[in-house]
């Protein structure tokens, strides 16, 4: 039978309600005190080296996003922090918002209600977004707040939109593992599984994807050591399979973002003649924003395609009472 | 033979005494003189002056000899000396002599005339008296003089001009002199005494004194092409001496080289065209020609100027020149630096230029567009898979 109507009537409803369940619920505490704790650990204990940076370096144009960036033995950056959490957020929040519905046995009590299947994942998903949107800016601001705090100068106006820019990079990044995360909730039907699913392929891309990557690239080519074009060619090759990973695309749209001296020079192989002539400095914004915006784009789209092949699977789903 | 040896010997022996009595007076004269190399001179009133004299006592045995000055001008004053002390007698020897000096102060106010001075000598049964006649002139007029070795100096606006002017005493007394130009405005001055490190603003020169002073002279950097006359007086207390010196300057020019705005930096596409203006000025006092703009860009780098030489530029002036800049393709985004030149005949202007490379945002919409595909696969899937 066709729907009449637009898919997203109904889907404000469901959001407003998942979202209520969703921030009121104990397992939200949990993930936002160990987020917070984490955030903070790191940028305080990062201030301290950032100080010290300041003291040797006089001054550093760009010292606020050094907050976000600089690590200090033993913990690891506020940014490397948020690399590893982020997936855990969202994966604890999408792991089980269709799969509890159906071991409740409530998924035919709400589509009995005047709304769309098609609104339900909607607004469980935006619902879900919404919640890590608030996750992470709470956090941003309360780690800029504590930069303000301990260094006592504001950041200046290229620092919040850069700063800014890597909040949407870390929003964008959380939105794929919830695609992924509510993907796999419809796939199983047990809430259990698609945890341990998601948390395989986090596993996959945040430990094993930098070991697998060279293995999987000389399976693909197979460089001539004296042929500069077929060397680059492999590096590549390379490239694109790591940048398969979320965790790859993240990290690097966070590096020129944050890193504003950053030209691209990480990102990908750059011949000497490219360099003739020049000299270091730091980029503008909207020129850091033009370097990474293909890393952007992709976690954008892979939120996109992710969350259509679950779209699909859960309208093909048999919903009985 | 023996004979002529011994009186050989004897002559010997004898040639000092010889000697000795040739510097001895004759035999035949005995007694006193007190005397003076120049009895009659001429004195200028205000000066100070000394006179040789001699005493000589011949024949007579060795002896005191009281010495007085018998005459002198009212307001004179006169004093004899003998190895610098005032004395009022002498001692001499069998056939000896002392030497006095007769010291001659004549008050500045002393009218010209005949004077007489008279002095006594009296010793134990010898007298002599030494009758002096000074000539009183007028006081010479103080006068100061100044003449320079080469009044005509020529050199560039950079260049530092060196004056050397002997400056002269030419009256009797002491002068503090001071030095002062009428110097364009801009020109810096500074004296120097002779060869010496320290800059004078005065000097005192003695009676008859005669110093180098070296004048140096950087004309302002602005200064056009000319001839500049410049006066350097000397300002004594009682004359006063002038120098005419000229500076013949001639043009230099000097360029800068800057972009529109004094601005050296300038933004452009990776591969594309751009144009940059860039100003030549003149700000040298001659004008510049053959000006050529050239720069050796980074590999894969394009630049061009237009012009690429400029004929004249008069000083003062500019000229605005466009150079026309193409990044290498592969150009990552960026700063880089261009280093420009400006080079004519003799100058030369080195400017660097930075660039900041750009990535059109045009791939942006590459990206959008994938986002787009992406949502028009989910709206295809909302409208194929979308039921109740």
């Amino acid at each position: 039978m066709r729907r009449e109507g637009s898919a997203l009537s109904g889907a404000t409803t469901v959001m407003a309600k998942e979202l209520a369940d969703n921030l009121a619920s104990v397992r939200m505490r949990m993930l936002e005190l160990l987020i917070f704790v984490t955030g903070a650990g790191a940028v305080y204990a990062t201030i301290g080296s950032v100080k010290d940076i300041a003291g040797l370096v006089g001054e550093d144009q760009f010292i606020f996003l050094k907050i976000f960036t600089t690590p200090r033995d033993p913990l690891p950056s506020f940014v490397a922090f948020l690399g590893f959490l982020i997936p855990i957020v969202s994966i604890a929040l999408g792991f089980d918002s269709v799969n509890s519905e159906f071991n409740r046995r409530t998924m035919s009590r709400i589509l009995a209600q005047p709304i769309y299947r098609d609104a339900l994942l909607f607004g469980k998903f935006l619902s879900g977004l919404v919640t890590l949107a608030v996750v992470l800016s709470a956090l941003w601001i309360f780690v800029v707040g504590l930069g303000i705090l301990l260094l006592g100068l504001p950041p200046g106006g290229e620092e919040v939109k850069r700063g800014l820019a890597f909040l949407v990079t870390a929003i964008a990044y959380g939105a794929v593992w919830l695609a992924m995360a509510m993907l796999f909730s419809i796939v199983f039907r047990s809430a259990a599984t698609a945890a341990m699913a998601s948390l395989a392929v986090w596993l996959l891309f945040a430990f094993f994807w930098q070991m697998l990557v060279p293995l999987l690239t000389t399976l693909v080519a197979s460089p001539d050591p004296f042929d500069l074009a077929s060397q680059l060619k492999t590096i590549s090759i390379g490239l694109g399979i790591a940048r398969l990973s979320p965790n790859t695309l993240f990290g690097e749209a966070t590096l020129a973002f944050l890193n504003p001296s950053e030209r691209g020079q990480s990102l990908g192989p750059i011949l000497r003649s490219q360099m003739e002539g020049a000299i270091s400095g730091p980029l503008p914004f909207d020129q850091s924003l033009i370097l990474v915006w293909p890393q952007l784009t992709g976690l954008v789209a892979a939120v996109i395609v992710l969350f259509t092949i679950a779209y699909i699977m859960f309208q093909r789903q048999e919903v009985r009472a | 033979m023996r004979f002529r040896l011994a009186a050989f010997f004897l002559a010997l022996t004898l040639s000092p005494m010889a000697a000795r009595a040739a510097d001895a007076p004759p035999a035949d004269i005995k007694g006193m003189w007190l005397t003076s190399d120049y009895p009659a001179l001429q004195l200028r009133a205000g000066e100070e002056s000394s006179l040789p004299l001699t005493l000589y006592t011949y024949g007579l045995p060795p002896q005191r000899t009281a010495l007085t000055i018998a005459e002198k001008p009212a307001g004179w004053n006169a004093e004899i000396t003998g190895s610098n002390k005032q004395v009022s007698a002498a001692f001499t020897d069998y056939n000896g002599r002392a030497n006095l000096n007769l010291k001659l102060n004549i008050p500045a106010d002393a009218k010209p005339g005949p004077y007489k001075v008279k002095l006594n000598a009296a010793g134990e049964g010898a007298n002599s008296a030494l009758e002096i006649a000074v000539d009183l002139a007028a006081p010479l007029a103080a006068k100061l003089t100044a003449a320079p070795k080469v009044p005509v100096l020529k050199g560039t606006p950079k260049s530092s001009f060196d004056f050397n002017v002997t400056v002269k005493n030419e009256s009797a007394s002491d002068m503090l002199v001071n030095l002062a130009t009428d110097a364009p405005r801009g020109f810096q001055v500074t004296f120097k005494e002779g060869y010496g490190t320290q800059e004078i603003t005065s000097l005192v020169f003695k009676p008859g004194d005669s110093k180098d002073i070296s004048v140096n002279i950087k004309p302002a950097l602005s200064a056009s092409a000319g001839q500049y006359p410049i006066n350097v007086t000397f300002n004594g207390d009682k004359a006063t001496a002038a120098a005419k010196l000229t500076m013949d300057v001639a043009g230099q020019p000097s360029i800068t080289l800057t972009g529109q705005g004094e601005r050296l930096s300038g933004d452009a596409y990776a591969g594309e065209e751009r144009n940059l203006q860039l100003i030549v000025r003149n700000t040298g006092s001659a004008p510049a020609r053959g000006i050529e703009v050239s720069s050796t860009p980074p590999t894969g780098w394009k630049i061009d100027f237009q012009p690429k030489q400029i004929p004249e530029i008069n000083a003062g002036e500019e000229k605005q020149v466009t150079a026309v800049l193409t990044p290498n393709a592969k150009a990552i985004n960026g700063d880089y630096m261009l280093s420009i030149r400006a080079s004519g005949d003799g100058i030369s202007e080195n400017a660097s230029y930075r660039v900041t490379v750009m990535t059109s945002t045009l791939w942006g919409v590459t990206g959008i567009l994938v986002i787009g595909a992406a949502l028009l696969v989910l709206l295809g899937a909302v409208g194929r898979f979308g039921r109740r």
